[in-house]
């Protein structure tokens, strides 16, 4: 042939030959991600023991994996979303019995565009509603019985109108007229011919949904500019910046107002008999206006989730009974929230921001730490409910200065409680009424709670479920205000929901109130828990206020002063002394005491921030605080600081004993003790370093743990709160009944249920313990180990952009709902990973943010929202925030992952990063330190980046000692992995086989035959161009 | 276009490859540096492909029958890198999830550079079948 041709073969074979090389290294990158879609088995697990042996250790309850019984399962939990959602959505506003409507005769009309388009799941990782299943309001009315102006529902749904559901959040979204735009109609859609729809036809209802909520990585707005025009790429500055109205994205925007003014006017003139509001949102709304729009009734309904508009259906028609209770403050103005002055679209910057950006990451990156950012949390303890009842106690008995205007909404000359809240923490009301009577009170020394018996009687006329709350006082008194001990007023601590009650029917429950959450962190002198000294008070109310105002009832204060006179035989007042041991040890032993001081500002620039406090409102109410960081600040901030320590051994000293088999497997770990160190120990070091390092660096399923020697299979997962995404299981699904929706499903997908203030809402332990039940379930159907799920956070304001998927603005409510939903779900060996402990409650500027607060704001809010998934689920993983604690990042914070989470909490399984992106910059790419701090595993850091830079630091350093962080790691995560159902069909005799992926077998041939082509070709195009030459 | 005068077909075609990779070069560095993404990786490939390439198209010696199919390797290494540094971008785009994953936005500018590097390997390919010299 000529030269030409094999010229040309030589290029394209080298072509080839460099993309199957390194496209292979590429693929290998992500082969978990590969193999997951292309449903390539990769193990093959070899039983040569006793085939009769049962080695199902975990089991469906629905039986085998047969679509009979998957049907069961799929109907089961669109049932629990529907549960959720009817013990879950909260009435907050019921004039003239506006509700139940009476379906035989209510034409309903939908308004908002949201009625079509609503929220089922939060904007962040999760899995969606399957096709047909995934109802919005009409069609679940309609379902229901419900009449309604199904021409106005065509217009709407034929409405070009958009909400924002991917990138930020206000900039795919139509009418965005005040910046951020909820996807809202203008007025003019309400053309007079739509008009006409209801007009023609007077009464009947209109229904108007409105919708708000964050996104992972973007709060609500805290201030909702005007004429507000995103620029044309997500970096470049906005075509027009707008101007501040003042008002937040929590706040009506005005076409909102415009809807809201016209069926006002429809109403005036007859053409409605009521207006109901529906609050589909995941954050709080601002909802002072229902008067002045005169609507009827108000309902939170929170986020859907696939089926659960049918539960909204049911409660509006009267089938069922509302006994949801909001787990928020709604405040008539979310700005008055303390905790916001500095934090979401408030974050401050350092005053040497652009220093500390040098030092910290050296480059201009949109999506990494920079480090520049900080948040001063000025509001200490002060969060939701605990700001605004306790500041209503001390206007109430004239102290510390809570009547100044510092803090008072709309530029008021005074604070005055009514003026600030809407509705309080634990709102909600019921078509019935009922009536707590405060049996008695006891302490239950063996169990260390007091145990609160309350006789709750129906004393209406419809059944219904009451939740019984429990509330408590401690005293704040001169040793607290020298020590900077705050006290709230009222702090939740206990509850338990009734069962249906008839009318007339009564039910005495028991609540037990843990005497640790009487406890408050004294972080001053102490150092630890204390027990304060005085009088303590324990409440029962409707809600938190309505508690406060039966405890100031017992106090005897003046009701002139108060909102409403309480019940003082509804509080339960005893003494007690001074103590400062019963909580300063856990129940591991580990002593309790200050781990934190450096989360403080002031210990780094001393009278830097002032805390809110009690003994003074109006003096100390926060202010933005800006600081310049220090040298010391700039180089703890800069982070890579690990040292190899002195007399370390070397690493092949570290490592001798490795790849030792001792003829240990994983399935024979599944019941050996995290603290049996001798044989964990055995266990373990059967691998070599290189395998460990492979075990640690897969966080996320990329299979590279694979070890035969050990029988470790690969791990596959999913993510998301409210339902998993991930979980394809290979069985149809199709609803024969048309009770839940329409259409059949290949591939049956994980059930989205509601949002997690929904779940929260329902008070239900049984619920909240069936979410788990379910999560665990798919997981075990789709072949799942580990679920990326559990919220475990807390609403510090009212503008988190994952406020949808953390539970409440309370601590202590968090520290209760997380609970059942994490023990049942382990029960399926599907690995509960909470995320993201500890302190993710913002999203603005979340990467390398830098959060500040005081030991007690953190322990009594941020960890006691996650206390209770670690001490009493004893979950086995999570993932950590990104947010700093204090200069540090979590996942570099050995306070928090040894010092609290495993020391204090006995947390025994694996901790993984949040998503590394492979960034080797700013903090996220500081991986020495984290392991050395007590992190596990690194998640999205593809390519083994982290194994390599282990390597890279090892072959540096040769310290032997740092080989100690390796070890752990792969015992965490083999820890965690063998109480997984991963060991499922494993038993002593079985073998791991490990099986090449054809994919990857088809890259190799692919190589090697386009070397030897390349070769071959370039051999003959030498060989031709020497033949040209001689002829 | 004086140094191409007396250049075969296959200079011709090599010298449009060579125009390619240097618009790819050109098109990388602008969508790289506005969108502050930019990768020296992805920089460097493109600028040794364009170099190769003109070398390949203008130089006649030894090796000018090899100058090709470095081109297209480095063609072939362009591609993988910037995928393999697409991939947030990309996943931002499909998930619809706007994240420090990637943006969505540099999906559209990462496959013009991707089809450039892709056309400019295709032709290289072209023209290292073409003669290299030019017939009597």
């Amino acid at each position: 042939m000529k030269t030409s041709v094999w010229r040309g073969l030589t290029s394209v074979m080298a072509f080839l030959l460099v993309l199957a090389f390194l496209g292979s290294q590429l693929a290998m990158s992500y082969d978990g991600a590969i193999n997951n879609f292309l449903g390539v088995k990769t193990v093959e697990i070899i039983n040569t023991g006793d085939a009769e042996e049962d080695t199902a250790y975990f089991k469906s309850s629905y039986g085998e994996f047969t679509e009979e019984n998957l049907k069961k399962l799929v109907e089961d939990s669109f049932d629990q979303t529907i549960q959720e959602m009817v013990e879950g959505a909260a009435l907050l506003k019921n004039e003239n019995n506006a509700l139940p409507l009476d379906k035989a005769s209510e034409r309903i009309s939908f308004f908002g565009h949201a009625s079509v388009d609503p929220i089922y799941k939060g904007n962040s990782a999760g899995v969606d509603p399957m096709p047909g299943y995934r109802i919005n309001f009409p069609a679940a009315f309609r379902m229901a019985g419900f009449t309604l102006n199904e021409e106005l529902v065509e217009a709407l749904s034929a409405s070009t109108t958009t909400r924002a559901k991917s990138n930020y959040f206000w900039m795919d979204c139509t009418n965005a007229t005040q910046g951020i735009a909820d996807g809202e109609d203008p007025i003019a859609f309400y053309t007079p011919e739509l008009k006409k729809t209801w007009e023609n036809e007077k009464g009947g209802t209109a229904i108007m949904v409105l919708t708000r909520c964050g996104q992972e990585n973007y709060d609500m707005l805290t201030d909702n500019r005007a004429g507000f025009v995103k620029g044309e790429g997500m970096f470049d500055p906005p075509i027009n910046p707008g101007t501040p109205t003042g008002m937040s994205s929590l706040a009506l925007i005005q076409e909102e107002k415009d809807i809201l003014s016209m069926l006002k006017e429809a109403k005036a003139a007859g053409y409605f008999d009521k207006i109901v509001v529906l609050l589909n949102t995941g954050n709080t709304m601002e909802v002072g206006w229902l008067d002045e729009y005169d609507v009827d009734a108000c309902v939170f309904t929170g986020l859907l989730g696939g089926v659960g508009a049918h539960g909204v259906a049911k409660l509006l028609a009267g089938e069922e009974n509302f006994s949801g209770r909001i787990v928020d403050t709604y405040a008539v103005n979310s700005l008055s929230s303390p905790a916001v002055v500095n934090s979401n679209g408030n974050t401050q910057t350092y005053l040497n921001g652009d220093a500390v950006e040098a030092a910290v990451i050296g480059t201009i990156s949109p999506f990494g730490d920079t480090g520049k950012w900080m948040n001063f949390q000025a509001e200490g303890i002060y969060v939701g409910y605990k700001y605004y009842e306790t500041r209503y106690e001390d206007c109430v008995l004239g102290r510390g200065n809570a009547s100044g205007a510092n803090g008072a909404s709309n530029g008021a000359a005074e604070w005055k409680y009514e003026n600030e809240v809407s509705y309080p923490f634990g709102f909600g009301l019921s078509y019935t009424t009922f009536e707590e009577k405060l049996d008695n009170v006891k302490y239950n020394a063996d169990k260390d709670v007091y145990e609160v018996t309350v006789t709750v009687t129906n004393t209406g006329d419809m059944a219904g479920k009451r939740t019984v709350q429990v509330y408590a006082q401690t005293p704040y008194g001169e040793y607290e205000k020298t020590n900077k001990v705050e006290k709230p007023a009222v702090t939740f601590v206990g509850f338990e929901k009734t069962g249906l009650l008839a009318p007339g029917a009564s039910e005495t429950v028991t609540i037990e109130v843990e005497r640790y959450l009487l406890a408050s962190y004294d972080y001053s002198n102490a150092k630890t828990y204390i027990l304060s000294e005085g009088d303590y008070y324990l409440a029962v109310g409707n809600d938190a206020h309505d508690a406060l105002n039966n405890i100031l009832a017992a106090k005897g204060a003046d009701v002139s002063r108060m909102t409403a006179a309480g019940d003082a035989a509804k509080t339960y007042t005893f003494r007690n002394g001074f103590d400062a041991t019963s909580y300063s040890h856990t129940e591991t032993g580990a002593i309790v005491t200050n781990k934190f001081d450096d989360a403080d500002l002031n210990y780094w620039v001393p009278g830097a921030g002032t805390y809110l406090s009690r003994s003074d409102w109006n003096g100390t109410f926060p202010v933005p605080v800006q600081v310049t960081a220090t040298e010391e600040m700039i180089r703890v901030l800069a982070g890579h600081m690990y040292t190899a320590p002195e007399g370390a051994p070397t690493v092949s000293q570290a490592t001798a004993a490795f790849g030792q088999n001792a003829g240990l497997k994983m399935v024979d770990m599944m019941d050996v003790a995290y603290d049996d160190e001798e044989t964990w120990d055995l266990f373990i070091k059967q691998m070599t370093l290189d395998e460990m390092l492979n075990v640690m660096d897969d966080g996320q399923g990329n299979q590279w743990a694979v070890s035969e020697s050990i029988g470790l299979a690969p791990m596959s997962l999913g993510d998301g709160v409210d339902g998993p995404n991930g979980t394809n299981i290979n069985l149809p699904y199709e609803d024969t009944t048309g009770k839940y929706g329409s259409g059949r499903t290949e591939r049956t997908s994980m059930c989205c249920f509601t949002g997690k203030a929904v779940l929260t809402g329902t008070f239900n332990r049984e619920l909240w313990a069936n979410r788990g039940k379910f999560i665990g379930e798919y997981g075990l159907w789709a072949g799942k180990q580990e679920f990326w799920t559990l919220g475990a956070n807390y609403h510090r304001t009212p503008f988190g952009g994952r406020n949808f998927e953390y539970c409440s603005e309370d601590a202590n409510l968090c520290y209760m709902a997380l609970v059942p939903e994490a023990i049942e779900m382990e029960k399926y060996g599907v690995i509960c990973c909470a995320k993201h402990p500890a302190g993710n409650d913002q999203e603005t500027m979340r990467i390398g943010c830098s959060s500040f607060f005081n030991e007690q704001a953190w322990r009594e809010g941020s960890l006691r929202a996650c206390e209770g998934a670690f001490k009493k689920a004893d979950i086995q993983s999570f993932m950590q925030s990104y947010l700093r604690i204090g200069l540090v990042s979590t996942m570099r914070s050995e306070a928090f992952n040894n010092g609290v989470v495993r020391a204090e909490w006995g947390f025994e399984g694996s901790i993984i990063t949040d998503c590394t992106n492979a960034r080797e910059d700013g903090y996220q790419g500081d991986y020495i330190d984290q392991l050395a701090a007590g992190t596990d595993r690194f998640c999205m850091t593809n390519a083994q980046l982290v194994k390599q830079k282990v390597l890279d630091y090892l072959n540096a350093t040769d310290d032997g000692d740092y080989v100690q962080y390796v070890v752990r790691a792969a015992k965490n995560y083999c820890y965690e992995m063998s109480r997984s159902n991963m060991v499922n069909g494993m038993s002593s005799g079985t073998e791991i086989r490990h099986l090449t992926p054809w994919w990857q077998t088809a890259f190799t041939t692919a190589i090697y035959a386009f070397a030897a082509l390349t070769v071959l070709s370039a051999v003959m195009l030498t060989a031709s161009k020497g033949k040209e030459k001689r002829q | 276009m004086k140094f191409l005068k007396g250049k075969s077909a296959g200079s011709h075609v090599l010298f449009a490859a060579t125009v390619l990779s240097l618009v790819a070069c050109v098109a990388y560095s602008v969508f790289g540096l506005s969108a502050h993404v930019f990768n020296t990786t992805i920089f460097g490939i493109l600028c040794v492909m364009t170099l190769v390439g003109l070398l390949s198209s203008l130089y006649t010696g030894v090796f000018t029958d090899y100058l090709p199919a470095i081109a297209t390797a480095l063609g072939a290494a362009g591609l993988i890198t910037l995928g393999k540094d697409s991939v947030n971008d990309l996943t931002a785009f499909f998930v619809g999830m706007g994240d420090y994953f990637g943006n969505a936005d540099n999906v559209g500018p990462r496959v013009l550079v991707f089809a450039l590097i892709l056309l400019a390997s295709v032709v290289t390919f072209v023209g290292a079948f073409l003669g290299s010299r030019k017939k009597a």
